[in-house]
């Protein structure tokens, strides 16, 4: 079993991407890049704009990409690029309502005709647009039309990729295109977030990091914000150029003057459990 | 306060349509909030100009930004306009200079700065991002994404003006450049300069903010000091918002009466914390005394964003396609074969009548139509000039006849554009070339490309009137001259083409993620139905033709 499932691993080695950096636009270069990405994972890509990471997100869905040098063995994703959700939904969005957007995604899968419609209504479903289907996007929200991205993006491919597909969305709106993600990734697709917010980091969850176009991590989510040994190493966010989350900081002070051990708390739920023994939870 | 650049201080006014008003000083930062959607990007716009204000109203200080020129109409303050240094979200996207120094020069230009001062300026800008001199000659087309998010930045600090207005300018920078924003905009609040941004990071926002407002999706304006925002939590829940986590933690040491200002000194608020817990009977001491100068206010806006309904479904869309093509094609055979005036008289009421019924938008292209009628009536002058000396009615007449017709013709056109949306199109195309569900040859490409063109070009158009709008941020140029208006052009383009660069290489990512095009054709859903309804379209559109063929013909 373990032999099969490193049998179909996705394997980037050796990776560099060398690119003249003229028309302004946010790709940059890669460096010897080595990553290897198993079937059905969760992994966390993160980093600083022009630090690489959608670079290496675009290769790692098999998008075309000029000027990259290196290997990749598609393994378990397959030689069809995946699906690729990005920042603006805009320029991804095809047909002129939520309804035609399914239709037309389905009927370039090849999906018979007479099931094309009861599929589109799954799929609209699936990201709560059943009762906006026939709205042109002008009469959506950002977020609505993100999830329609999202959703006509999803149940093709056995990897999914989302390159910071919630950095212009607010809380609620990203935490529902997060839904789908983790909806995916329950049903075995393996997932690519590229993300700023670090407040969508797991504690347990795999992070890599780049920086300047190399890998500068890759270990642990609550290892990234925190390091291995708080106060006694530079968080590795920091040093990745990102900005330590303001309760991080405040956790990093509590654990200095003693009165919190690690492991440091990392989301809402961790928190609430330290304010409850705390007693100041009172209010909430 | 100390008046800034010579000026009197000059508040920042928002009237809303129930004529309340929201003031914003100087010296102040004060950042907008709002969940996606209430509109926080327009009412940046609306405050500086670029977008029309509706029922709002916008001075900075006694300088109104739109002055009334009677019947209604109303045109730009330039002098309001030189009031404030806008940077919009990815403020980079719209450098189009050849060098750094130039770019500033453009940023200055509207101020008409004595050449000391105008040196002076530029260096200012260009240390506050950390930048010395030699950075004036490089060009900012070889700079990376960072550096030319840089140099904006210079832009907007080199500026003189009173009030900065910026959307989003944390957002895509390293920890490092977040922390050189907010301490240029600490300094310049110091200077006497007023802040108005949006942000939807409230870690970095409100640890700037000296005042807050809230925006709601029903188009609520809050305004309120930031501290009174961490006393009323509820307050995010009534704009549409959820309290954001890192709020909801240190919340319960705010209402044990920690001062809000410890808030942003994690040693400070973690010695407090493990204090309260020490010492509970401490807690809540001091949390009500300072709930009572709320200076909140509320005023309604609405900005007419493109979520207001503008396009009423038209009944067109009820009907296939292939039958809207079909009568849309015998009307205009019929139309076209006419030669009598009277025959063009009828035409005419049939084609009004067909844009009533189908309740189409005549009104959205109305300086398309205006154009064409101008051209048609230039067009038979010339004709009618044509022969000589003398004026020929009859060579006049015969090319108004035809334009006329063609005119009619485009009106019926327009129908046919709004009823049937590019992938209907698309689809109806497909059904009536495909032989048992598929399609030979070139074209399923060919009509992709055909449909995918028509897609875009909304987006595009708005991508265009969004550079427009920077455009007349930066220049502050209300001139209607040719000449102003060909310098807009030209300051446009530049930005417009480098974004259908951006676009392009997008539009073929998602096209290939999703795999357009790997297929040699696409499934051919036979879902177009041809119905009673149609029938009845296409067979009152032949008995108008006929009708119209005899009366005419």
């Amino acid at each position: 079993m373990v032999d099969h499932q490193e049998a179909d691993d996705l394997i980037v080695s050796g990776l560099s991407v060398y690119t003249d950096a003229v028309d302004g636009a946010d790709r940059s270069r890669l460096e010897e890049v080595e990553l290897k990405l198993s079937r059905g994972e969760w992994l966390n890509l993160v980093g600083v704009n022009g630090s690489g990471k959608s670079t290496l997100a675009r290769v790692l869905a098999g998008l075309p990409e000029a000027g990259a040098v290196g290997s990749m063995r598609r393994g378990f994703a397959g030689e069809e690029p995946a699906a690729y959700v990005m920042q603006q939904p805009d320029t991804q969005l095809f047909g002129q309502t939520p309804r035609e957007e399914m239709a037309f995604v389905l009927e370039w899968q090849g999906v018979p005709a007479s099931e094309l419609p009861q599929t589109a209504e799954r799929m609209l479903a699936r990201a709560d647009l059943s009762a906006f289907a026939d709205e042109p996007w002008a009469r959506l929200s950002g977020g609505q039309r993100q999830l329609a991205v999202a959703a006509a993006a999803a149940g093709r491919s056995r990897l999914i990729v989302f390159d910071e597909a919630t950095s212009m969305l607010d809380g609620a709106a990203a935490a529902r295109v997060r839904a789908i993600a983790r909806e995916l990734h329950a049903a075995g697709t393996a997932v690519v977030w590229v993300t700023q917010r670090l407040e969508e980091l797991e504690p347990e969850r795999r992070v890599v990091a780049m920086a300047d176009g190399r890998i500068a991590f890759d270990g642990s989510g609550r290892e990234f914000i925190y390091g291995r040994h708080p106060l006694r190493e530079e968080p590795p966010c920091l040093r990745c150029g990102l900005r330590l989350p303001y309760l991080a900081s405040l956790a990093l002070e509590l654990y200095r003057s003693g009165h919190l051990d690690a492991p440091l708390p990392m989301n809402e739920s961790e928190w609430s459990g330290i304010r409850g023994r705390a007693g100041t939870d009172e209010a909430i | 306060m100390k008046p800034f650049n010579g000026m009197e201080a000059a508040p920042l006014r928002i009237v809303g349509a129930d004529k309340r008003e929201i003031v914003l000083r100087q010296g102040e930062i004060a950042v907008l909030l709002g969940p996606n959607g209430a509109g926080k990007t327009s009412l940046l716009e609306i405050a500086a100009g670029l977008r029309e204000p509706g029922d709002l109203g916008v001075s900075y200080g006694d300088e109104p930004l739109w002055l009334e020129r009677g019947r209604g109409r109303r045109s730009l303050n330039a002098s309001a306009l030189r009031r404030y240094a806008y940077a919009s979200q990815a403020p980079e996207e719209q450098l189009f200079a050849r060098t750094a120094q130039e770019e500033l020069e453009a940023a200055l230009k509207p101020y008409r700065l004595t050449a000391e001062r105008h040196a002076e300026r530029i260096a200012c800008g260009l240390e506050a991002v950390g930048w010395d001199a030699s950075w004036a000659s490089r060009n900012p087309f070889r700079m990376s994404g960072g550096e030319r998010r840089r140099l904006a930045l210079a832009c907007l600090f080199a500026s003189p003006a009173d009030w900065l207005l910026l959307d989003e300018p944390a957002a895509g920078l390293d920890a490092p450049g977040q922390r050189l924003v907010s301490r240029q905009l600490t300094k310049m609040k110091e200077s006497g300069v007023g802040v108005l941004l949006v942000s939807h990071d409230s870690e970095w926002s409100l640890a700037l903010a000296d005042r807050v407002l809230l925006l709601s999706p029903d188009g609520d304006l809050r305004s309120c000091g930031r501290d009174e925002l961490l006393r009323n939590p509820q307050w995010w829940e009534e704009a549409g918002m959820t309290v954001p986590d890192w709020l909801r933690t240190v919340n319960p040491l705010l209402e044990a009466g920690v001062p809000p200002e410890l808030l942003w000194n994690p040693s400070a608020l973690a010695a407090e914390w493990i204090r309260l817990e020490r010492e509970p009977e401490r807690r809540r001491r001091t949390s009500v005394a300072s709930v009572s100068q709320a200076s909140s206010i509320r005023t309604k806006f609405r900005p007419r964003t493109d979520r207001s309904g503008r396009s009423r479904s038209t009944p067109l869309a009820a009907f296939d396609p292939r039958s809207v093509w079909l009568s849309y094609v015998l009307l205009s055979f019929a139309i076209f074969s006419i030669r009598s005036w009277t025959g063009i008289a009828a035409s005419a009421i049939a084609a009004l009548a067909a844009t009533a019924l189908a309740r189409i938008p005549v009104w959205r292209w109305r300086l398309p139509i205006a154009g064409f009628i101008l051209f048609s009536a230039v067009v038979s002058l010339v004709a009618g000039w044509g022969g000589g000396r003398s004026f020929d009615p009859d060579a006049f007449l015969k090319s108004l006849h035809s334009l006329t017709r063609t005119l009619l013709v485009m009106l019926l056109g327009l129908g046919l554009a709004t009823a049937i949306t590019p992938l209907r199109l698309r689809r109806s195309l497909e059904q009536l070339l495909s032989f048992r569900g598929r399609l030979a040859g070139p074209m399923p490409k060919f009509i992709l490309t055909v449909t995918l063109m028509l897609r875009f070009i909304p987006v595009l158009v708005g991508e265009w009137e969004r550079f427009a709008r920077l455009t007349v941020a930066r220049s502050k140029e209300t001139s209607r001259g040719p000449l102003a208006a060909a310098r807009r052009v030209i300051h446009t383009t530049m930005p417009f083409m480098l974004s259908l660069f951006r676009l392009g290489d997008q539009i073929a990512a998602a096209l290939e993620s999703r795999g357009v095009g790997r297929r040699r054709y696409p499934t051919v859903p036979r879902v177009l139905r041809w119905r009673k309804r149609d029938l009845a379209l296409s067979l009152i559109s032949l008995a108008v033709s006929a009708l119209l063929w005899r009366w005419g013909g």
